[in-house]
Parts: structure tokens; C-alpha cells; sequence
């Protein structure tokens, strides 16, 4: 569908966006208190794996990756949409971004956060994180930086550091927005958060400049990190893990899921908090077809993936890829199909791609999809690798479960809160595709 | 529509006169001579090497004449507005096709002997035996490397691409071709009435094109992928029958789609005044693609790097031979580092730049080194494969390499300019062609109390 511009005045556009920051629907406490739930579980399930070890969970000696990691990649993955949207979108010069783009950021930020617990969870000994980093020490121990897992931890809080930076620089205006619309000590709250923003040319003038630097920053780090985290896997001489399309493939899979998490999102924030005007079927259907592009791209790769592993004639790559489509873990390989590469499909119907209830719908599925796709990766080249007498059937234990349900909920906590808190939707960005307040025109009321 | 006046017929008149100036078809057809000697040459003194440069100019211009087209499939599929004035050139690129068609068939069918998987290849050494190396793998390449299969996929995958890209092609000029003749009358190129067939409403065509080019972008899009990905494992991977890496295919298609942007911009810009598009090819377009230009240089650069990587760091004997050849030894690896200088550090620093996008000269230039760098990396793919001399053969490769190579974009030139001279060279019809209207600003008072429109570029 053709672009929609905006229906309302500069000060409706305030008013709007900012409501939500003044009330609290019932609907909002509700899903506060349930991803609170979410999180006591996850903590409950800490609580017992540090109590009790690493045995809680159901890594065994061959699949030493389980859950954990598939859920680290997982978030990871989730925070790329924000800075694609954010960035990269804002470079092509995309109209679209407008309306979602600050819930995307925020998305990022939180989903960043929530996979940076999982390789302390993982740890087992967790209070022995400060390992990961290379500080200087009297026994002159360094981190290995030859492995791909230390390049990770470069990467990823490269990203995290970049996003949050380009996230706070994008609010501020907004921020002086809110602090002009409050009173008393949130007035100076919000006043020192947004550095005392005037609106002046100067100040404008250097926020755009900044704002366009940290954008052609961000844009290869959207590359980069996936491109990492892949490495964990791809550098490995494991059958089914050494893959040089690896690095794409897992940012198009990334990009995937957080367009169709940001659909997930936004769209029962907008029908809860009366957005309508501002995310509308114009910008989920965009996020529709960046899945759709996305999607192609993954099944490409996964069709290439086994037949590279025909023609290669390595015995070790032909039987690890049989066994995805018809071993112990041939439901998990279905399910990724299915989720990733068919659900998609029905979104190249403009109907479908226009329809609330089935974008909705499909967003869930592939998230499902997409971590299953990583379930899909982890699980299957370890639990049946070289060795016959290694191999090993794993599911996760309670504990494992127990974490998962607990990142969902830290994340929606940490999302949920931010909308409470800041402007979800860019109020400058907004103003600038309304039309202008001349004399008979709605801004001018 | 908005308000921005565009004159439809200041693209239609010129081509009643328009021909394609005397130096440029003299220069194409001088260059296709220096290419058929060349290659006459190199089946004296080594056919083996000039197969090797024929396989290798028709990768190259494969990927550039394929990768026009999706250069209009892109801007179709994202209602990009900046990229339609230069959408009608990356089109004509179709027009090559024939002739891209034709040499691959004399490749397959007279230069197979290349392959040293083939039983009567002509390599040194013979012919490596495909069976597999370890018990319990299948022994897949015997099937799929048999020479009969081999030539039958790649003429009818890479035939049914092209068909699929002309009609889309078609389905594009279609009513601006009616639009034109109905302006021109019998001054009309007579080859035009085979597109427009019956059509006769430009509205009603326009519309229909629109929808009709919307639905082959998707098909072309998808084909493009695997056929260009097939293409790549099987004409240029399987010299070296025991390498294999899952991102070769993905990797040559995004550089096919890079030297046909760099290739339209030089055609823009050389042909700006001659094809009348200075009003609408301003410094911004050229800016837009070179950014594009430069996103896809740093593209090449990762998905290079992300081959050279795992390979290197995982250290397996089938991957490791393909890179040691061209990074180590002395007769390649020169070669290897003018490859990353060409096509990475020089484009990338350069195209850093604002300015030089929108500067003729020195933009030409540096998307001449693309192209240049592009057909140096086919080189380096192709030739260490099958030329197994430990010094490197300067007289082959400027004698056969180049000169085929120069042929190539000899007769490119000449089929791409011919067709240019006797159509419209931006799509008249296309409603995109014309800025969006958000950005047509309204100025409240226009100093005469009047409200009034401007196009803002």
C-alpha cells in the first residue's frame, strides 16, 4: 500500500505519544506482572543451577551447547531489526522507519541485555564472569583471543555500546518534549536527561550531524556481530557447523526475526495504547516484506547448505545433514521449515500482508521458527557428531526451560518499563511527515 | 501526479535522430576485432589459457548484462524513486543476451576440455578421479559432473533466466514504447512494433506493466539467485573439483550485481549529454549510486572475508589448496593483492567521499577500476585452477586475457548503445520517474499571496 502520512497537528502528535507516559492501562499492568512471573521462574531456575551445578541442566558430554546458547544466539538475533530499521533505514532515506523505529532501538537495547545473562548463565560459576575480559593480571593469564567466543564478547558489547548511544542521541528531542509536557521533579529529571535541549539551530544542527555519523557507525556493526556470533559455530571443524555462508546467513536470519518480533511487538502496543495514526498497516506490512525478503535469503541458504554438503562428498557433511531431515531431530528441522521458509510465504498475498490477526499470527511463528532454527544448528551437529559412541539425544531440562521463560520475561519487563518512561514513537520524526500547520489545516486548530 | 512538469517528449524526439556517435561504434567494433585476434592467438600458443580467458570474460559479462537487469528488478521491487531515471539502461543490457548465450555455448560445447573432472580434459596431469576419498560418502560428483548434464543445466538454466529477464524487459518498454510511437508515427524504429504488439491505451499498458513487471521482479529475483549460484559452482568452483565452499554462489552474484551498477553509472555519465539525460541524472542520483557502489564494495569485501576466514582458521586440505595456490604462491598471489586493492581498499577509501560521486571524470574512473578489479578476480578464480606453470604467463594474459576481455566489452558496448539510440531512455510512463509527492513542499505564500508547489531534489 501507498504511504500514510499522519492525519494530526504537531501539538495532537505530543499529546499523543506521550499520553502514555501519564497512564497505565489495566492491559499494561497485566503483562507487567506476567513477564515478572516469567522472570521468578527464570530466577528460580538460576537460583537451583547455582545451588546444585550445571548438572541441572540437560547438557550432557556430547551436546555441551544446549539451550543456553541457542537462546543467546536467539536474542542476539532479535537485536538487529532495531539498528537495521534505526540505521540503515534511515540511510536509504525509508519513510517507513519513522513510526517504529524507537521501539525497534528499544528492542535492540533490551534483547542485547537479555543475551548478554546467557553466557554468564552458562558459566555455571557466574561470579567468575570478569574471566571474560582481559584485565591486566599479576599471573599474566589472558583470554584467548584466537577464539571466536572472546571475539564475541569484542562484537557484541561493540554493538550494545554503539546501539545505546545512537538510541539516547535519537531521543533527545523527544526527551525535551516530555520534560515540557511535565511538572515539578520530572520536569528536572527528564530536563538533565535530555541535556537541556533547546531546539536551537546550533543544537539541531549538531544532533543531526551526530545522528548521521553514529548511523553509518551502526550500519556494519548490524553486519558484524551476527557475523561473530556465527563464527562461534562456523570456525569449528564440526560437521554441519563449518560453513562459510554462515556469516549472511545468520544476519539475514537475524534480521528476519527481529523484523517479525518488532510486528509482535508494536502491534498490540499500538491497539493498547491508541497509536493507530502513527504504526499503521502501511509500516507492518514494510515489516512484512523485509520478512519475506529475509526469508528467501534463509531458504537459500539452507538449500544450499545440504547441497554443498552433497557435492562436497564428506562423508561426516552428508550424514549430519541427512540426519537434520530424518534423525532424532527431524521435528525440530521441520518446524524451522515450516515456520521460516513456508508460514512466510503467505505474506506474498497483499491481503494477507495487510491483515492484522495474520501478520500477528505469522510473526509468532517465526519467532518460534527462528529459535528453532538455532535449536536446529546447536543440537543436531553435537549430539551426533564424528563419534558414534558420543552420540547423544538431548532436551532440555526444567532448569534450562525454566531460564528461557525467564529471559522472555526480563525482556518484556525491561521493554514494557521503557514505554512507560520514554517516547516509543519519534515525536520529532513524526512532525516532520505530518503536514504543515498552514491556515484550514488540522495543525492550525 | 504531483506538481513537477515532466515533458515526456523531450525523451521521445531525439530518437527520430539519435545514432550512436561514430567513435564509440568504431571503438566497440575495433575492440571486438582485438578480441576475436586475441582469442585466435591464444588457441595457438595455449588453449588452454584462452578458453580459461573466454570462460572468463563470459562470467564477467554474464553477471553484468544479468545483473542490469535486476538493477531495474531492485527499483521495480522497492519503488525506488532515485534509481528510475537509470533503470532503462540496465534493461538494454537484456539485449546482450543472445550473443552471452551464443559464446557459452561454444564454451560448453568446445571448451569443456578445460574441466579437469572431464575425461578428456586437457590439464596437465589428466583427469582427476571423482570417486570420493573416504568410505561412506556418496559419490555425488560422478553424477552431477557428467559432461552431458554439466552443459544441458547451465544452457538451460542460464536460456530460461534470460527469457524470463526479457520479458520482463518487454513488459517494461511496452508502453513506453506505445507512447512513443504515438508521437513518432513512421519515424518509429520498425523492430518496436514486435513489443507493442496490439497494445494501443499507454494508460491502460502503464498500469498493467506496473503489475506485470511486479510479479516477473519476484520470479527473476529467485531465478537469479540459483541460476547465477549454479552457475558459479559449476563453471568457475568446479575447476577445482575437490574445493567447495557454500558462499561462492551467493558471492559472484552480488559482484555480478556490482559491476552492473558501476557500469550504468559510467554509461550515465559518458552518455549524459548524448542521451539527453543531464535533467534527470543530477550529481544526487550519481551520489545515490556510489553509495550504492560503495555498500557493495564493503559487501564483497565481508562475504570474501568470510570465505578466507573459516578456511583459513579451520585449516582442511580440501579448503585450504584453493587459497594457498592464489595467496601464497608467487606467480598468483600478486595478483591476489591487486584483487583486494582493486576491489576493496581502493573503492572503499575513495568512495568514502561525497564529493567525488558527483565529479565526472574521477567517478568514472574509479567505477572503471571496479569493473577492472571484478574481471581480475574472475581471473584469479579461473586461471590457477588450470594453469599449473610456476611463473605467471604475461604474454597470454595480455595477449588472450585482456584482449578477450576488451571484446567482450566491445561488443557489450555496441549492442547496449545500438539499442539506447532507438528507445526511451528513462521510463516515460512510470509515474516513479517523477519525485514523490511528500517531497514536493508547498510554500505557504509565494511572495505573490499564492500558494505554490516546488519539486525539493
Amino acid at each position: 500500500m501507498e504511504a500514510v502520512r499522519p492525519n494530526v497537528g504537531y501539538g495532537t502528535a505530543n499529546r499523543d505519544i506521550i499520553s502514555v507516559l501519564h497512564r497505565a492501562p489495566v492491559a499494561y499492568l497485566v503483562a507487567i506482572a506476567c513477564a515478572l512471573v516469567l522472570m521468578s521462574f527464570g530466577g528460580y531456575a538460576w537460583y537451583q543451577q547455582l545451588t546444585w551445578g550445571m548438572g541441572k541442566a540437560g547438557t550432557n558430554n556430547a551436546t555441551f551447547w544446549g539451550t543456553y546458547i541457542v537462546t543467546f544466539v536467539f536474542w542476539i538475533g532479535i537485536g538487529h531489526a532495531g539498528t537495521l530499521i534505526s540505521a540503515i533505514l534511515f540511510l536509504v532515506r525509508s519513510r517507513w522507519r519513522t513510526g517504529v523505529y524507537r521501539a525497534s532501538e528499544a528492542m535492540t537495547v533490551f534483547a542485547v541485555m537479555t543475551a548478554g545473562l546467557f553466557p554468564v548463565l552458562h558459566l555455571g560459576r557466574a561470579w567468575q564472569v570478569y574471566y571474560f575480559f582481559p584485565y591486566p593480571n599479576q599471573r599474566e593469564l589472558w583470554v584467548n583471543f584466537k577464539s571466536p567466543l572472546m571475539w564475541d564478547v569484542f562484537a557484541i558489547s561493540t554493538y550494545f555500546t554503539v546501539s545505546v548511544v545512537f538510541f539516547y542521541i535519537g531521543m533527545l528531542p523527544d526527551m525535551a518534549v516530555v520534560r515540557d509536557h511535565s511538572r515539578g521533579l520530572l520536569r528536572k529529571f527528564y530536563d538533565v536527561l535530555c541535556f537541556g535541549w533547546r531546539g536551537t539551530d546550533r543544537q539541531w544542527r549538531h544532533f543531526m550531524a551526530a545522528y548521521g555519523f553514529f548511523a553509518a557507525l551502526a550500519a556494519p556493526l548490524v553486519l558484524s556481530v551476527h557475523s561473530v556470533v556465527s563464527w562461534d559455530f562456523a570456525m569449528a571443524n564440526t560437521a554441519g557447523w563449518h560453513s562459510t555462508i554462515f556469516p549472511p546467513y545468520f544476519v539475514a536470519g537475524a534480521i528476519f526475526s527481529g523484523c517479525a518480533m518488532v510486528i509482535t511487538l508494536l502491534m498490540p502496543m499500538t491497539m493498547l495504547f491508541g497509536w493507530k495514526e502513527y504504526v499503521n498497516t502501511w509500516h507492518f506490512e514494510n515489516l512484512a516484506k523485509m520478512c519475506l525478503l529475509t526469508s528467501g535469503i534463509l531458504t537459500y541458504a539452507y538449500g544450499m547448505e545440504h547441497f554443498i554438503a552433497w557435492y562436497s562428498q564428506n562423508p561426516h557433511e552428508q550424514e549430519i545433514f541427512m540426519w537434520r531431515i530424518f534423525g532424532d531431530y527431524d521435528w525440530a528441522f521441520l518446524l524451522m521449515v515450516f515456520c521460516n521458509c513456508v508460514a512466510p510465504l503467505v505474506w506474498y498475498f497483499p491481503k494477507a500482508r495487510t491483515h492484522w490477526p495474520t501478520l500477528f499470527i505469522v510473526s509468532l511463528i517465526i519467532n518460534v521458527g527462528m529459535w528453532m532454527e538455532r535449536f536446529n544448528i546447536v543440537v543436531s551437529s553435537t549430539a551426533h557428531s564424528f563419534d558414534p559412541a558420543m552420540w547423544r539425544y538431548y532436551w532440555p531440562s526444567g532448569t534450562e526451560w525454566g531460564v528461557l521463560a525467564g529471559s522472555v520475561g526480563w525482556f518484556c519487563f525491561w521493554f514494557l518499563l521503557f514505554a512507560r518512561v520514554m517516547p516509543s514513537i519519534a515525536i520529532s520524526e513524526v512532525k516532520e511527515m505530518v503536514a504543515p500547520p498552514v491556515k484550514g489545516s488540522l495543525g492550525a486548530k | 501526479m504531483s506538481g513537477h512538469h515532466f515533458d515526456m517528449n523531450a525523451y521521445i524526439e531525439p530518437i527520430r535522430t539519435r545514432t550512436v556517435p561514430g567513435s564509440v561504434r568504431g571503438a566497440a567494433l575495433a575492440a571486438v576485432g582485438v578480441g576475436v585476434l586475441g582469442f585466435g592467438y591464444g588457441m595457438v600458443a595455449s588453449p588452454v589459457w584462452a578458453w580459461g580467458a573466454l570462460l572468463v570474460a563470459i562470467v564477467w559479462t554474464l553477471g553484468m548484462a544479468q545483473g542490469g537487469v535486476m538493477f531495474s528488478v531492485v527499483s521495480t521491487l522497492t519503488w525506488a524513486r532515485w534509481s528510475r531515471p537509470l533503470k532503462r539502461i540496465g534493461e538494454v543490457y537484456a539485449f546482450t543476451f543472445p550473443l552471452v548465450w551464443l559464446a557459452l555455448l561454444v564454451f560448453l560445447v568446445a571448451g569443456n576440455s578445460i574441466y579437469p573432472w572431464h575425461e578428456g580434459t586437457v590439464i596437465e596431469g589428466g583427469a582427476v578421479p571423482l570417486a570420493p576419498h573416504a568410505d561412506g560418502a556418496w559419490a555425488t560428483k560422478e553424477t552431477w559432473l557428467s559432461l552431458p548434464f554439466f552443459i544441458t543445466r547451465q544452457l538451460l538454466g542460464i536460456g530460461f533466466m534470460m527469457g524470463l529477464s526479457f520479458l520482463y524487459v518487454r513488459s517494461s518498454l511496452r508502453p513506453d514504447l506505445i507512447a512513443a510511437k504515438q508521437r513518432l508515427g513512421n519515424d518509429a524504429p520498425a523492430w518496436w512494433s514486435s513489443f507493442i504488439g496490439g497494445a494501443a491505451s499507454v494508460d491502460a499498458e502503464a498500469d498493467r506493466s506496473m503489475k506485470t513487471q511486479a510479479t516477473l521482479g519476484v520470479l527473476l529475483a529467485v531465478t537469479y539467485a540459483m541460476v547465477m549460484s549454479f552457475m558459479a559452482f559449476d563453471l568457475v568452483m568446479s575447476l577445482s573439483p575437490w574445493f567447495y565452499t557454500n558462499m561462492f554462489g551467493g558471492w559472484i552474484f552480488a559482484s555480478s550485481f556490482w559491476i552492473a551498477c558501476a557500469s550504468i553509472g559510467i554509461i550515465a555519465l559518458l552518455g549524459r549529454d548524448w542521451l539527453g539525460l543531464r535533467a534527470l541524472v543530477k550529481p544526487n542520483v550519481m551520489h545515490d549510486l556510489g553509495k550504492i557502489c560503495l555498500a557493495f564494495c564493503m559487501f564483497w569485501a565481508y562475504t570474501t572475508f568470510a570465505q578466507v576466514l573459516p578456511i583459513w582458521y579451520a585449516n582442511m586440505p580440501e579448503e585450504t589448496d584453493f587459497l594457498l595456490v592464489r595467496m601464497t604462491l608467487p606467480q598468483w598471489s600478486w595478483l591476489a593483492r591487486t584483487v583486494a586493492v582493486m576491489c576493496f581498499l581502493t573503492p572503499f577509501t575513495v568512495l568514502l567521499s561525497r564529493g567525488i560521486k558527483k565529479m565526472k571524470w574521477p567517478f568514472v574512473a574509479l567505477l572503471s577500476l571496479i569493473l577492472t578489479g571484478i574481471f581480475l578476480e574472475r581471473t584469479l578464480l579461473v586461471m590457477p585452477s588450470i594453469w599449473w606453470e610456476d611463473t605467471f604467463p604475461w604474454h597470454l594474459f595480455l595477449g588472450v586475457s585482456v584482449p578477450v576481455w576488451l571484446g567482450a566489452i566491445g561488443a557489450f558496448t555496441f549492442v547496449v548503445t545500438t539499442i539506447l539510440a532507438k528507445v526511451p531512455v528513462v521510463p516515460i510512463t512510470d509515474e516513479k520517474l517523477q519525485p514523490h509527492p511528500w517531497d514536493v513542499h508547498v510554500h505557504a505564500l509565494d511572495g505573490h499571496g499564492h500558494a505554490s508547489e516546488g519539486a525539493h531534489h
